[in-house]
C-alpha cells in the first residue's frame, strides 16, 4: 500500500514536509553545536587561557594553590612598557614576560629566520632569550642572535615574534611586542615601585573546576582585579557570534514550526483523500484494527524515510551553512553520529504522531456505507483537541531543539495570540456575513454560503494560512534588522585602513599624497611618539598602500 | 437464503426523524436473481446497505443463511462481507492510484488469500481485459473500468453480489454488455444477485423483482424463467 501511495504521488507532501523538519533540526542544531564548539575553542585562544585575572598588582600566593586544588593548569604574564636598547638605538617597546607553561590555549607563531615561514610554538623564550617583533628588530637595527639590553641584564634574541594567542585587538597592542621568560625578570630590575605593571593569571581546566575556582574568588577580589573570560576579553566577536547564534536558533524554531504546519495540512489532505479508500477496504472486509495496522505501517515507514531523507539533507544544510560562513569562522561539519540520529527519530515521531496521526486514526472510523452514499462526508478530526496535540507537541519539540525556553515560550505565545485574533476575527467576520447576505447576488452569494457552510474548516484553515506568513514574515524581519544592527555598530564611512607613526616632518607630505589617491579619508591626529621608517608607509602586507586602500 | 423482517430504518435530521424503510419484510433464495426498483428517494440503496452488513436497521432482523447480520458488530459484519459478498457500484468505486490488476487484488489480499495476482489476472482475462493489466482506471473507459468492478466483485467468489445501478453511469450500448457480462459470470459462479436499478429491461432480466416506493415494498413479481 505504502508504495502503491508513493507511486501516486499521495506521500511524497507528505514524507517531504516530515524530512524537511528533520532537515532543519538536524542542519541549523548540529551546525549551531559545532559553532558553539568553534567559538569558544577560538575564544580561548583569544585569551590563551579558559579564565584569565587581571590585576594591577600580584595576587595572593594562596589563590594559586586553590587553583591548583582544583586541577586547573596555570600560566603567569607580566606586562610593562620599557625601553629596549641596541648598540644602534632604543626603542619603547611593550614587554611580556611569561612563565614556561604560557600559554595554556593557543600557539605562539615566530620565525628563526626573517624570509623563513611562520612555525609555531607551544611554550615561550627559554631563560635569556627574548623575542621580537619584525618591526623592532628593524627598528634596534638588529638581527635574529643580537643581544638586546632590557633594564640591568641582556638578553639575546633567538626569534622573530610573529603572533601571541592573547594579543589583544586594541589600539595598546600596536607598540611593538617583546616577549621574554619570566624567570629573567627580576634580573632586568625595571619593575619598580610605582611602575606600570598588568599582571595576568592564566588557568585552563574542566568547565566545573573553573566554576568551582571563581566562587572561591568571590569576595576575594578587588576593584583593582578583574576575572576575564571571552565575553569580557572580546566583547565585540562575543556578541556578534553569540547574535548569529541566536538567529540560527529562531530561524530553526520558525522551521520547526512551519514544517510541523505543513505536516498537519499534508496530512489532513491525505486523510481526506484516502476516505473512499478506506470505506472501499471496509466495504471488502477489512475491519478497523486492520486500517488502523495498515496506515501505522504507513507512518511507520514514512518516519524512517523521512529520517534517512531529513538527516542527509539536515548534513547538507549544516555544510552550506559551515560554506557560507566559512570566510569568517571555520566550522568543522559533523558526522551523522548517534546523537544525531537520535534527533531525528524524536523529531520524525513527534512531528508524525502530533501532526499526521489524529487525520489518519479518524480515517479508521469512517463507514463501509460511504461507498453507497458519498453524502456521509469526511470524518471530522477532533479540532480542540488536535491544536492541544499539537501546541503540546510543538513546545516539546521546539525546546528540545532550542534549549531555550524563553525562545519557545515567547514564539509559542506569539503564535497562540495571532491564532486566536485571526481566527476570531474570521470567525466573526463569517458569521456577520450571515446576517448581511441577503444584500450580495449572484456569485457572491454563491461564494459566501459556501464560505459560512464550512465556517469553522475555513476560519481554521485562513489562521493557519495567516500564522505561516506571520511565522515567515518575522524570519525576514529579525533577519533584516539583524544585519541592520551589524551595521549600525559601524555608522556609514568607517575608515577601515590606518596609518600611524607618522613623523612630524611627513604629515604635510602624507596629507598631500593621500589627496592625490582621491579616498575619502580623516585628519591626521597625533599620537604616540613612536619613530617609525616612513618609507614603509609605501607597502601594506606586500601589497602597495594605493591599492591596499582602494581595496 | 437472504431474508428480512419488519425491517424499518429511520434517520435523524435536522427537522426531525426521517423515515426510510417502514417495516419491509422480504425473502430471496439462493441462486436467485433479484432487482430492488422504485423510484428515487424510495429506499433503494437504503435497503442495499442493509442487506449486505454495511448499514444496521434501526428495526427488524435481518438473515443471511442461519446468521441475524443485525446482531453482528462492525467486525464480524466486515468478515461475513469478506468472506460471502460481492458489491458493484454505479461509479464503480476502482481506487485511482491502483492498477487494474491491483484494484482485483485488493479484496483478495485483505481476505488474506494466497496467489493474489493469479487469481486477479485469471478475473480480468474472463472480463477480456488481459490485455490491460496494468492499466490505472484513468486510463480505462467507463465500460472497461465496470469491467475491472466486476472482476473485482468476483475475486472472493462471493455468495451474494450486490450491484448498484451497475449501468447508471454507462451509455446504453455498453450498459448491455456490462449486464451480459454480469449475468453470464453470476450463472458460471452460481452467485445470487441483488440489483439496485431504475432500469425496467435489466429488472425484467431479473427473476424477481421488488418494487419499493416511500420505504415500502410495493410489489413482489417472481419470473418462473430461469434468468437469461
Amino acid at each position: 500500500m505504502l508504495v502503491r501511495d508513493w507511486r501516486a504521488g499521495e506521500l511524497r507532501l507528505l514524507l517531504a514536509a516530515t524530512s524537511l523538519a528533520i532537515a532543519i533540526v538536524i542542519g541549523i542544531s548540529a551546525f549551531t553545536n559545532q559553532l558553539k564548539t568553534t567559538i569558544n575553542n577560538q575564544s580561548h585562544q583569544f585569551l590563551a587561557a579558559d579564565r584569565v585575572i587581571n590585576s594591577s598588582q600580584k595576587i595572593a600566593g594562596d589563590w594559586l594553590i586553590a587553583a591548583e586544588r582544583q586541577h586547573l593548569r596555570q600560566a603567569r604574564e607580566v606586562t610593562f612598557n620599557s625601553m629596549l636598547a641596541s648598540g644602534q638605538g632604543i626603542q619603547l617597546t611593550r614587554v611580556k614576560a611569561v612563565s614556561s607553561t604560557y600559554p595554556l590555549r593557543g600557539q605562539l607563531q615566530i620565525k628563526k629566520h626573517a624570509t623563513g615561514p611562520a612555525k609555531k610554538r607551544v611554550s615561550g623564550p627559554k631563560t635569556g632569550e627574548i623575542w621580537l617583533e619584525q618591526r623592532l628588530l628593524d627598528q634596534l637595527k638588529i638581527d635574529l642572535g643580537s643581544a638586546v639590553e632590557i633594564g640591568d641584564t641582556r638578553l639575546r634574541v633567538t626569534a622573530i615574534l610573529v603572533a601571541e594567542p592573547d594579543r589583544a585587538s586594541s589600539l595598546i597592542s600596536i607598540a611593538p611586542h617583546a616577549l621574554m621568560s619570566l624567570d629573567d625578570l627580576a634580573a632586568t630590575r625595571v619593575i619598580q615601585p610605582g611602575s606600570r605593571v598588568s599582571y595576568r593569571y592564566l588557568f585552563a581546566g574542566r568547565k566545573e573546576d573553573l566554576s568551582r575556582f571563581r566562587q572561591w574568588l568571590r569576595g576575594r577580589m578587588t576593584d583593582n582585579q578583574s576575572w576575564v573570560n571571552i565575553r569580557t576579553a572580546q566583547p565585540a566577536i562575543a556578541t556578534a557570534l553569540e547574535r548569529a547564534e541566536r538567529f540560527l536558533l529562531l530561524a530553526g524554531t520558525l522551521g520547526i514550526a512551519l514544517a510541523g504546519i505543513a505536516i498537519a495540512i499534508s496530512a489532513r489532505r491525505y486523510s481526506q483523500r484516502h476516505c473512499d479508500h478506506v470505506a472501499l477496504m471496509k466495504c471488502f472486509g477489512a475491519n478497523r484494527r486492520q486500517i488502523l495496522k495498515l496506515y501505522l505501517q504507513q507512518l511507520f515507514w514514512l518516519a524512517i524515510m523521512a529520517m534517512v531523507i531529513g538527516s542527509l539533507l539536515g548534513w547538507g544544510i549544516e555544510g552550506l551553512l559551515a560554506r557560507a560562513l566559512g570566510q569568517y569562522v571555520h566550522v568543522a561539519v559533523t558526522r551523522l553520529d548517534s546523537q544525531a540520529i537520535a534527533m531525528a527519530t524524536l523529531t520524525a515521531i513527534t512531528c508524525l504522531l502530533a501532526f499526521a496521526f489524529p487525520p489518519l486514526v479518524t480515517l479508521s472510523a469512517i463507514p463501509p456505507l460511504r461507498v453507497l452514499r458519498q453524502d456521509l462526508g469526511n470524518p471530522r478530526t477532533p479540532v480542540l483537541s488536535g491544536l492541544i496535540s499539537g501546541f503540546l507537541s510543538m513546545t516539546l519539540l521546539m525546546w528540545f531543539y532550542s534549549q531555550n525556553l524563553p525562545l519557545t515560550l515567547s514564539l509559542l505565545i506569539g503564535a497562540v495570540t495571532v491564532f486566536a485574533i485571526v481566527g476570531g476575527s474570521i470567525w466573526l467576520l463569517l458569521r456577520w456575513q450571515r446576517g448581511e447576505q441577503h444584500l450580495a447576488t449572484g456569485r457572491w452569494r454563491l461564494a459566501l454560503a459556501s464560505l459560512r457552510r464550512h465556517r469553522g474548516q475555513n476560519a481554521l484553515q485562513t489562521t493557519i494560512f495567516s500564522l505561516t506568513i506571520t511565522l515567515l514574515l518575522t524570519l525576514f524581519l529579525v533577519r533584516t534588522t539583524l544585519l541592520e544592527e551589524w551595521q549600525a555598530q559601524l555608522p556609514a564611512k568607517t575608515p577601515n585602513h590606518f596609518l600611524i607613526n607618522i613623523l612630524p616632518t611627513k604629515v604635510t607630505a602624507m596629507e598631500q599624497w593621500i589627496k592625490a589617491q582621491n579616498t575619502p579619508h580623516s585628519d591626521l591626529y597625533p599620537g604616540h611618539p613612536w619613530s617609525s621608517d616612513p618609507d614603509r608607509r609605501h607597502h601594506c602586507q606586500g601589497t602597495p598602500q594605493t591599492e591596499a586602500i582602494k581595496t | 437464503m437472504l431474508r428480512c423482517t419488519k425491517l424499518k430504518k429511520t434517520v435523524t435530521t435536522r427537522t426531525g426523524p426521517l423515515s426510510i424503510l417502514k417495516g419491509l419484510s422480504l425473502h430471496i433464495k439462493k441462486g436467485a436473481t433479484v432487482a430492488i426498483t422504485g423510484p428515487s428517494g424510495s429506499g433503494k440503496s437504503t435497503l442495499l446497505g442493509l442487506l449486505a452488513g454495511l448499514d444496521l436497521p434501526s428495526e427488524g432482523e435481518i438473515w443471511l443463511n442461519d446468521i441475524a447480520i443485525n446482531h453482528l458488530n462492525e467486525d464480524q459484519r466486515a468478515i461475513l462481507r469478506c468472506q460471502k459478498l460481492g458489491f458493484v457500484f454505479q461509479s464503480f468505486q476502482l481506487l485511482d492510484s491502483l492498477t487494474a490488476l491491483e484494484n482485483v487484488m485488493l479484496p483478495i489480499e485483505l481476505a488474506e488469500q494466497p496467489n493474489a495476482r493469479l487469481a486477479a489476472t485469471n478475473l480480468l482475462q474472463q472480463v477480456k481485459l488481459g490485455d490491460r493489466l496494468q492499466h490505472y482506471p484513468a486510463q480505462l473507459s467507463g465500460g472497461e473500468q465496470q469491467r475491472v468492478a466486476i472482476a473485482r466483485a468476483f475475486a472472493n467468489t462471493p455468495e451474494i453480489l450486490f450491484a448498484d445501478e451497475p449501468t447508471g453511469n454507462l451509455d446504453l450500448r455498453t450498459g448491455d454488455r456490462i449486464i451480459e457480462l454480469l449475468f453470464a459470470l453470476n450463472r458460471e459462479a452460481g452467485t445470487t444477485l441483488v440489483l439496485v436499478t431504475h432500469d425496467e429491461k435489466l429488472a425484467q432480466r431479473c427473476q424477481q423483482q421488488l418494487a419499493l416506493d416511500d420505504g415500502r415494498l410495493i410489489s413482489t413479481v417472481a419470473d418462473a424463467q430461469p434468468p437469461c
